[in-house]
């Protein structure tokens, strides 16, 4: 259905539109389809935006306003020429999303069709979502590697860092002990809590002061299943202890508490401490005297109180990481379920084709057959003799179109069925093979054939792939351009990892609009060409077996056809 | 028979079929003239862009219509023949040799007047041939088609 929109801004109305226009959050573009001669989409004219266009894209819309897409984007053909036109032809709405690599930016894209031969896009960013479901997608991956992997599991991915920083915070202030939240190596997670002046400012500062901390941690950080740890750091006073926080059998976090001053500490010997590091005294002793105190008994038992805590957190870290198996497991079912759904339906569907196409093709001939025998019986009857012949000799050809479509039935079939084992070879090597084995075709046409060097290595079925390369240069040799010496370019492009395979002909070429029909079981452009149309029928269910695609492309009628095609 | 000229326009393309059909229709008078076009891409061109068809007084009597086409399908035109204001009228009787319902659900949600299986037997073929021709020619009266 085609909606119509005002845009007119003389009525008040139109004004109202205008400003619901603007205003809006989504950026809007409105699109004239352009055609060619024979009423083939070819690009499409930017005519109208609103603000949120420039807000969203930052481009002015004035300096593009009625230009080619094609133009402004740098593509030929432009973004999704294909959708957009069957949108502006059919009306029928479609909503989909997109990444702008330029603009670095994710969008959701609605189209639909305000009258025939426009459409209009409206589009949302939807960059900070699609970066939250990418976040989160990671964490799911990180907590569901198998846990004897070596990879390291991330206390950040087990927990929300801003609610634990929230527990730390509360524990060191109750308890009134120094607190913070380390990985396995030391670096902290957690911002400090509660940290004292002269462990930070004065201790640390020194060099041999940071060595003594950093050795004190370490012997804090270790795993310890049974109890927390608890000891009297370097310094000669002051009490630090540690607890592990564990997911499964993985340490993943430490969770140190201390700074504090045993009330039995020996002053003297505290400040010698100043001098064995090198730290300033005056600092010291200022500092000194602002480190709480409490009992070895007291902070022993904030320790126990500590490893409670811990042990509770180790075991929220393992459900959550089973939680987040559980779900991603769920999901794998779901998507092989699916898969397999999908595989089915497309099964069941090739098989309805199948077996409407048999029905109907095999019955024409049938039709034909019976058909002219009732002819020549009514000519025999009025001793009519004239066209006995031809027409004797129509169901010989019918018969002829059976036999060949019962052998190209079983042909197709055999493909289905018998899988050869796969094996490496280079695909330049077939080629030539294949070129040899149709070499009388090939010299009694003049055709020349020029294969590429360069072609890989494959692990495929090698003899269906050489089924493959004799079709597609059949092909060509069978609709070649009868003026032009026939010329096969074979080839392949490399696109990233993937390589698409090519042969290319100046042969007589294809409409654009029927490129799709030509792969279609007994399918033919021109029914009074040779053979029953199963070649690239089969063809494509080789490609199709090994995972890939093939497709065809051509510039029209006379401007020969290049077939493409990938396999896995 | 009216005694006009009366055009049938055949889509076919199966040569033979469509010999089947003009003789049936020669032996039984039905039509004086008879265009065959022999795809989908022919039909559309004659259809849709041919001078021929400007011409409301050139338009066909009927339409015979084959669904499984090259190049362009034949429940396509059909579709496209029953979304045209001016040749919607045209009576467009398909005829295939496919029994499957979903093409017959098809062509009839398309508005086709028409359904016909061509039958094997060569007796029943000219038979419907000759029924054919003489229900949509000489009983049928359709007010917009000369």
């Amino acid at each position: 259905m085609h909606n119509t929109i005002s845009l007119d801004k003389s009525t008040t109305e139109g004004n109202r539109f205008k400003a619901l226009f603007d205003n809006m959050q989504e950026g809007f573009l409105l699109h004239k389809v352009i055609y060619d001669d024979n009423g083939k989409a070819i690009d499409y004219l930017l005519i109208e935006a609103n603000k949120g266009f420039t807000n969203h894209t930052g481009i002015d819309f004035n300096s593009i306003r009625n230009k080619k897409a094609s133009e402004v984007y740098r593509i030929n053909p432009p973004p999704f020429l294909d959708i957009y036109a069957n949108v502006a032809k059919t009306g029928e709405p479609i909503k989909f999303e997109d990444f702008a690599p330029s603009l670095n930016k994710y969008y959701s894209i609605s189209a639909f069709s305000p009258e025939p031969e426009f459409f209009a896009t409206v589009f949302l960013d939807i960059t900070e979502q699609k970066l939250l479901e990418k976040a989160l997608e990671e964490k799911i991956y990180s907590l569901t590697r198998p846990l004897t992997e070596e990879a390291e599991i991330r206390f950040e991915d087990l927990f929300n860092i801003e609610e634990i920083q929230q527990i730390q915070d509360s524990f060191a202030e109750a308890t009134g002990v120094a607190s913070l939240i380390t990985d396995t190596k030391g670096v902290p997670i957690t911002k400090p809590s509660k940290f004292v002046f002269l462990c930070n400012e004065v201790i640390r500062k020194t060099e041999k002061g940071l060595k003594n901390c950093m050795h004190s941690d370490a012997c804090l950080g270790k795993l310890n299943p049974n109890g927390p740890i608890y000891q009297p750091c370097l310094s000669g006073g002051l009490w630090d202890g540690g607890t592990s926080i564990t997911a499964g059998n993985k340490h993943v976090a430490n969770w140190l508490i201390g700074q504090v001053l045993d009330e039995s500490h020996d002053r003297e010997k505290m400040l010698n401490y100043a001098y064995e590091i090198e730290a300033d005294p005056v600092a010291f002793k200022n500092a000194l005297n602002e480190v709480p105190i409490m009992s070895k008994e007291r902070f022993k038992k904030i320790c126990d109180a500590l490893f409670v805590l811990a042990k509770q957190l180790s075991k929220m870290a393992l459900q959550n990481m089973y939680q987040a198996r559980f779900i991603t497991d769920l999901k794998q079912k779901e998507d092989i379920i699916n898969k397999q759904v999908a595989e089915l339906e497309s099964k069941n569907a090739e098989l309805e084709r199948f077996a409407y196409t048999v029905s109907h093709d095999l019955k024409s001939p049938l039709i034909t057959i019976k058909g002219f025998l009732g002819m020549i019986q009514k000519d025999v009857d009025n001793e009519r003799f004239d066209r006995v012949k031809s027409d004797l000799n129509r169901i010989a050809n019918a018969t002829d179109k059976m036999q060949n479509l019962l052998e190209d039935l079983l042909e197709l079939s055999r493909i289905g069925r018998v899988i050869n084992p796969s094996s490496h070879f280079s695909l330049t090597d077939i080629a030539k093979e294949s070129v040899e084995l149709l070499n009388a075709l090939i010299k009694g046409n003049n055709v020349e054939i020029e294969i590429s060097e360069q072609m890989p290595v494959v692990f495929a079925d090698r003899l269906r792939i050489r089924e493959v390369y004799q079709n597609l240069i059949e092909n060509a040799v069978k609709f070649r351009d009868k003026n032009k010496k026939l010329i096969i370019k074979i080839g392949c492009n490399k696109q990233l990892e993937k390589c698409i395979y090519y042969i290319k002909d100046n042969g007589i070429g294809i409409e654009r609009g029927y490129l799709n029909k030509i792969f279609g079981l007994f399918d033919k452009l021109d029914p009074k060409s040779e053979g029953t149309g199963i070649g690239l029928a089969i063809v494509k269910r080789i490609i199709e077996l090994h995972g890939g695609k093939i497709w065809a492309e051509s510039e029209g009628v006379g401007f020969g056809t290049t077939f493409y095609f990938t396999i896995k | 028979m009216k005694g006009e000229f009366l055009t049938i326009l055949l889509i076919e393309d199966n040569e033979d079929h469509a010999e089947l059909v003009k003789r049936s229709f020669e032996d039984n008078a039905v039509a004086n003239k008879l265009i065959h076009l022999k795809d989908g891409g022919e039909a559309e061109k004659y259809l849709f862009e041919s001078n021929e068809m400007k011409n409301k007084n050139n338009y066909p009597n009927l339409i015979l219509l084959d669904l499984r086409l090259p190049k362009v399908d034949g429940l396509e035109i059909l579709k496209r023949l029953k979304t045209d204001d001016n040749l919607k009228n045209i009576p467009v009787v398909v005829l295939t040799s496919s029994h499957a319902e979903k093409d017959l659900i098809t062509a009839y949600t398309n508005y086709a007047n028409s359904y016909l299986v061509k039958p094997l037997d060569f007796t029943k073929f000219t038979g419907m041939m000759k029924d054919l021709g003489f229900y949509w020619l000489g009983w049928n009266i359709n007010p917009f088609i000369k």
